[in-house]
């Protein structure tokens, strides 16, 4: 990892067209201004983190309890119409 | 062409056209770069995204409009062109739902799975509505008496 110190306004430039920039600091909190091209997608690592443990856990989940919620869907969708098949089998 | 994978959900079989391409890694499942739709009877209307990994992990997917009345889920730009959209009606959004030991599953609004059917690729997206939740639970309402 590497690290750097930066004041106030200064920035730091990563791969060319990525700019971070230290734009307040109150205590614990450090404000962060971030440019980058709309390509980059930028999250704050708790989300990231969650979605991704989530993701792992729904991938392995034990399948019996979703058999349960399946039927409470479909007895709840079948006065509402179902979605069209994403991909044809 | 017809081919067999062992998943969780024990070994299915799949054509090319159950084939999706994930040009961007999905988390939890990095540098997995296909999946596979899966759909079975018994967990129907719950589709599948079948993960070309190892063990074959499979997201439990869900159209959000089952759970929830309104949602809206807007795809960035980015994400359009990487998974070549050209129009409204090939895109599908679904949310990934997470079973739970003894408990209701829930579902992942906050981080939807977008699928271009046509070109047969999909990505998870990373919604900014902070209102939308990672863990929703979904209970079915309960069954109204009719009114003579």
């Amino acid at each position: 990892m590497l690290v750097l110190s930066r004041q106030i306004g200064e920035s730091i430039i990563i791969d060319d067209d990525i700019k971070v920039q230290v734009l307040q600091v109150n205590g614990d909190t450090v404000k962060i201004g971030i440019e980058a091209p709309r390509k980059k997608t930028i999250y704050r690592e708790e989300l990231y983190l969650e979605i991704q443990a989530e993701n792992k856990h729904a991938g392995s989940a034990d399948t019996e309890d979703l058999k349960d919620f399946s039927e409470k869907l479909k007895s709840k969708k079948s006065e509402k119409t179902t979605p069209a098949e994403v991909v044809e089998d | 062409m017809s081919y067999k994978k062992k998943t969780v959900l024990g070994e299915i079989e799949y054509n090319d056209n159950n084939i999706i391409e994930l040009p961007k890694s999905i988390p939890g499942f990095d540098d997995v770069e296909k999946a596979i739709w899966f759909s079975s009877p018994e967990f129907d209307p719950v589709k599948w995204l079948i993960i070309d990994d190892e063990k074959g992990s499979a997201l439990p997917l869900l159209d959000p409009f089952m759970v929830v009345d309104d949602y809206a889920a807007d795809i960035p730009d980015q994400i359009v062109e990487l998974l070549e959209i050209k129009s409204q009606d090939e895109v599908a959004v679904m949310c990934i739902a997470n079973p739970r030991k003894g408990e209701a599953p829930t579902v992942n609004l906050r981080a939807p799975i977008v699928i271009n059917a046509k070109e047969r690729k999909a990505a998870q997206i990373i919604l900014d509505d902070e209102s939308l939740s990672v863990r929703y639970e979904w209970e079915p309402e309960e069954e109204k008496a009719e009114v003579c």
